[in-house]
């Protein structure tokens, strides 16, 4: 898991390059119309859901956004 | 109007859900096939819902067995252009794997006409017109 010192914002292409097949905790996200990510500052970001999830209660921001950079597995189905 | 991929995978939706101490976006997988909206635990956690004395009240059945489970009024939850207010969801640990942070179930989309168009992957949700006697 990496939590990131990165002071500036980054984009939602940025983020996806940088950051791929990753959950990526977003805080102060600027979101669009459909609440999609355009762009906010990346706290953390870690493969291990559950490590992203353990920050984010941690750190609490106030508004956050979290992503996710890869895809489900063509051998996962999901049926809740 | 929101896109999605109509080729594979989830229907993803974006869900900004708001509680006593903030607000945040979740990945929300538009399921008709859920009676009741669904939220990871840890979510509810970050704005401000404590579940450690929360009594699980409900039965949830999943394809996998039936589950207790907890209720959180949210103060908001919003998606798809439909906001709505002291909204309930069922609080869960949605498995990691799963990509997706829980569904968006038929409880929110009540009320509404729901087009899902699969050949150009565009989802609407519209509001019922009132019908005058």
């Amino acid at each position: 898991m990496n939590e990131t010192t990165i002071d500036d914002t980054m984009t939602l292409s940025e983020i996806e390059k940088h950051f791929d097949g990753e959950w990526i905790l977003v805080e102060d996200p600027e979101l669009d119309r459909n609440n999609e990510v355009i762009r906010g500052k990346v706290l953390c970001h870690s493969k291990n859901r559950d490590e992203v999830d353990a920050v984010a209660m941690r750190l609490r921001p106030k508004r956050s956004a979290f992503l996710y950079t890869g895809s489900v597995p063509n051998n996962i189905f999901i049926n809740l | 109007m929101t896109a999605f991929n109509p080729k594979r995978g989830l229907i993803i939706v974006n869900a900004r859900i708001c509680g006593p101490l903030g607000e945040v976006v979740a990945r929300l997988a538009l399921d008709t096939g859920a009676s009741t909206t669904v939220v990871r635990n840890a979510l509810l956690v970050v704005i401000g819902y404590s579940l450690d004395n929360l009594p699980k009240t409900v039965n949830f059945t999943t394809g996998s067995g039936v589950e207790a489970a907890a209720i959180v009024k949210v103060e908001k939850l919003q998606a798809l252009g439909l906001e709505r207010s002291d909204f309930s969801v069922i609080a869960h640990t949605i498995p990691a794997n799963a990509a997706i942070d829980g569904l968006l179930g038929l409880d929110f989309l009540r009320n509404h006409i729901l087009t899902l168009d699969f050949q150009n992957g565009e989802i609407t949700l519209i509001q019922v017109p009132t019908r005058k006697s």
